[in-house]
């Protein structure tokens, strides 16, 4: 019997679980419709403040205080708390792949919903060095051994410091995520204690590295339910 | 933000480096760089400051502090010195009810009709502001410089008594330019205080003057006409700016500036920016100051980091003499003591609050590249959670069935919960069932069968849906569309014996759609699974056309020492117009030691409907090859 074909974002996820799991992060998952609180306060993105204007966000009608989650950033939260609930201490690393949204028009790069990576490191003296470390690794698996990575600053209220990261894919440098050194307030929010651990966080957008990897022109062909996008 | 690199040399009084090493500079220990382009003789640096960095940033002498620190330079700029400045009285201040901590209101009269000087508007044009005239263009002269927002009235429109206050509910407010605004007591607006009165609501009669720290008002625009004016410098509560610029959708150069905490003293270094321009530009002699400065000293809070806590969070050896030196270039007062920095930034750098926020100073002017990378070494033992597992197990068993996975989006045109403000009508709610969007999935595979290389539709779709409750479930969505449902079968027998069997609960099977709910929860969390499917190859995308396809199939008998992937690769090395999509052998069969392959051929024009003639060109050039390679048409 012939084996099925898969969607090219799922080619992708599992190459990035692969990665990842094969680097030591447990895989975890969390809700798409998400409280503010958790997508947006324990992450110190203030309301009002013009971070939070950095991403449009979908309300519900009738359904005050909850969001379509804007990134994957609530599993942080989510994770963390679960972990402490277990009894489990740091250090932890996990991982998720999972389904965001932005209420922005829409055009060949830009879709409503769409994935993200995010990856979560917390121990005592997690720092900056093993950010670069984690992340010229993962580089390296995806993109051969040349790939290398450069950090600019830039700022998310859950981390600082906070970069863009630029990957040199072997061919160009392209900016593909954004990461930092997780806050002490999101450590936290957590239920950690910010004073002995620190950590860091990465998130990327996993459409991107498929629209890269196979030439995609449009983005929105990914969720238009068209079998014709399994070409890989 | 768009800065002028001459207006930055002009504060500076010393050349810049070229635009390719600020480029390199800024993005090393700032933030990005948009583009640095060559506007006349200017050079305009196109920069993509973030909200943390709007209380200095949103500035030229703020850019040029950061300049000045990443060459180890001291920053000075001209505008510091003691420059002639015109002769000032000084009076009490007008009243502030609310929202503000200060503001300064600068009386000029006598004014000449005087035109922007050219380096002015150059400079303004630059940064993206149109001139107006020498009085609005010094405003935002002031602005650029200082990132100080400064407001101007026509000293004729108004009487000059101001106050600062909540605006009435219901209140009109007319704008620049004469659009209307409906206003709340959660509005701050400043008002000509003799006019105050609440049963007036009517704009031009309330006596509202502007929209504090956003925008001003039709009421006392100045014109060519004006011969005396108001400037007015102040600080206003960020906590209202921002609701109000997001009540009223209305960002504007100021409400950016003032939606962080702005420090009154502040105002003091604009106000003299202010005189200096007045004095030099529009020749104003004398000048009356009203302002409601109380008088004391303003800090910022002091922030005590250690070495230790510096070189742990960033992974790096960097020596005290270092970071001392880094933390001065950038005007924070610094005293050490043993391993400890207490450090008090400047005025503007609201956004250090945490001792992180030291050390990102130390670790951006350091330059985090020269930070080596290093991978942690963490003891704990990985695992995958059920909801992951699950799905990864049915792609698994699914795909090894023959099923094609698709994906629809979460945004649909009916559902139990609907979006506040949608982006289009078909995407107003959040799907509660797989089923809607998969039938017309299927429905598209039919229609595509032949780009497909598909003689039956078989498909199936995992993935979240939302119940009126606003709970998640997830689901799996299959449809076999072959005779006899063989590929069902098969993935009934592969989970027979399977947890996914306790797993998958039936919540429908209706005209060939089998849809599951997955109780995820209540599986084995240690079950095996793998990562299926290969994305290292090189394959490119090919995207499809909108117009119909065309498909032609070639069938012949082969000569007998050839196998059809020969023939097939014979036809792919043709050279054939409209191909969408490489030829493929659709069937193959052998009868009385004669093979017949029957290969398909899919063409299409993104542009127009392609015609049968010009189909049957192409096809002609494979038939006369196969013929001259010894192929019997059939």
């Amino acid at each position: 019997m012939k084996s099925g074909t898969l969607h090219p974002i799922t080619l992708l996820e599992h190459e990035v679980y692969k990665i990842l799991t094969g680097m030591g992060f447990e895989i975890t998952s969390a809700q798409e419709l998400e409280d503010e609180w958790h997508n947006f306060d324990a992450l110190r993105v203030e309301k009002d403040h013009p971070a939070r204007d950095m991403q449009d966000t979908f309300y519900l009608k009738n359904l005050p205080g909850m969001v379509m989650r804007t990134h994957t950033s609530n599993t942080q939260i989510r994770r963390m708390k679960q972990l402490k609930e277990l009894g489990v201490e740091p250090p932890f690393a996990f991982c998720t792949i999972g389904k965001v949204y932005r209420n922005e028009s829409t055009d060949a790069t830009h879709e409503t919903q769409f994935h993200q990576v995010e990856g979560m490191v917390i121990g005592e003296g997690i720092n900056v060095a093993h950010l670069k470390g984690v992340l010229t690794r993962f580089f390296q698996e995806l993109y051969g051994d040349s790939a290398k990575i450069k950090l600019r600053p830039s700022f998310f209220p859950f981390v600082e410091p906070g970069f863009e990261v630029a990957v040199w894919t072997g061919k160009k440098w392209l900016e593909l995520l954004g990461a930092g050194m997780v806050h002490p307030e999101v450590i936290e929010n957590g239920g950690f204690d910010s004073t002995k651990y620190t950590g860091f966080a990465f998130g990327m957008g996993l459409d991107r590295l498929a629209v890269i990897k196979y030439g995609v022109p449009d983005v929105r062909v990914f969720y238009a339910g068209d079998e014709r996008v399994n070409q890989f | 933000m768009k800065y002028s690199k001459i207006l930055l040399e002009k504060i500076y009084g010393k050349t810049l480096p070229s635009n390719e090493q600020l480029d390199e500079l800024i993005t090393e220990h700032l933030c990005e760089v948009e583009s640095i382009e060559a506007v006349g003789n200017d050079s305009v640096i196109d920069l993509e400051i973030t909200p943390n960095r709007y209380g200095d940033l949103l500035s030229h002498e703020g850019l040029l502090k950061e300049l000045c620190a990443f060459q180890k330079q001291s920053y000075d700029s001209v505008y510091n010195k003691e420059l002639n400045l015109p002769e000032v009285k000084r009076e009490k201040g007008n009243a502030i009810i609310e929202g503000s901590s200060r503001i300064i209101f600068v009386h000029v009269s006598g004014l000449k009709q005087i035109k922007t000087p050219e380096w002015m508007k150059n400079i303004l044009s630059a940064c993206g502001i149109q001139s107006k005239s020498i009085f609005v263009d010094i405003t935002n002269m002031v602005m650029l410089i200082t990132g100080q927002p400064v407001h101007v009235y026509d000293g004729s429109k108004c009487t000059g008594s101001f106050i600062v206050t909540p605006a009435h509910d219901g209140e009109i407010f007319t704008m620049m330019g004469g659009k209307n605004y409906n206003l709340t007591v959660n509005d701050l607006v400043i008002r000509d205080g003799t006019k105050e009165n609440p049963n007036i609501i009517l704009g031009d009669k309330s006596g509202v003057l502007s929209l504090a720290g956003i925008k001003g008002g039709e009421n006392a625009i100045v014109d060519e006409n004006t011969t005396s004016a108001f400037f007015e410098l102040g600080v206003f509560d960020e906590k209202y700016i921002r609701k109000t610029s997001r009540r009223l959708n209305l960002a504007t150069d100021a409400s950016k500036r003032f939606s962080v905490h702005r420090k009154s003293s502040l105002l003091d270094h604009a106000l003299k920016v202010l005189l200096i321009l007045l004095k030099e530009e529009a020749d104003v002699a004398v000048i009356t100051i009203e302002d409601t400065k109380k008088g004391e000293v303003e800090t910022s809070a002091q922030v005590v980091v250690s070495q230790q806590e510096i070189q742990r969070l960033l992974g790096a050896n960097i020596d005290s003499a270092e970071i001392e030196s880094i933390l001065k270039s950038l005007g924070f007062q610094v005293v050490v003591e043993g391993e400890l920095y207490k450090v008090v930034p400047p005025l503007d750098r609201v956004d250090i609050v945490y001792p992180v926020d030291v050390i990102e100073e130390v670790g951006r002017m350091y330059g985090y590249n020269n930070i080596q990378e290093e991978l942690p070494r963490l003891n704990f033992t990985p695992h995958i959670d059920q909801r992951t597992l699950v799905v990864t197990q049915l792609r698994q068993i699914l795909s090894e069935v023959g099923f094609n996975e698709i994906r629809n989006h979460s945004l649909v045109a009916q559902g139990s919960l609907e979006v506040a403000s949608p982006v289009s009508k078909e995407k107003s709610f959040l799907r509660d069932t797989l089923v809607t969007s998969f039938k017309n999935s299927v429905e598209q595979s039919r229609l595509n069968k032949d780009f497909l290389e598909a003689s039956n539709i078989c498909l199936y779709e995992i993935g979240t849906i939302f119940t009126k409750e606003a709970t998640e479930e997830l689901h799996v969505v299959l449809f076999d569309g072959t005779k006899k449902k063989p590929l069902i079968e098969a993935f009934n027998e592969q989970i027979k014996d399977h947890h996914l069997k306790k797993v998958l609960e039936l919540i429908s099977d209706e005209d060939g759609y089998t849809v599951y709910k997955v109780n995820y929860t209540k599986a084995d969390p240690e079950g095996d699974y793998a990562f299926i499917g290969d994305s290292t190859g090189d394959t490119k995308f090919t995207q499809w056309g909108t117009t119909p396809y065309v498909s032609r199939d070639v069938s012949c008998f082969i000569p007998s020492d050839n196998t059809p992937q020969e023939v097939l690769g014979w036809c792919m090395n043709e050279q054939l117009n409209y191909l969408i999509k490489k030829p493929y052998l659709a069937d193959t069969f052998t009868k009385d030691d004669k093979t017949s392959v029957l290969i398909r051929f899919v063409f299409q024009d993104a542009s127009t409907t392609l015609t049968d003639a010009v189909v049957n060109e192409e096809i002609e050039k494979i038939y006369t090859m196969l013929r001259s390679k010894g192929c019997e048409m059939r």
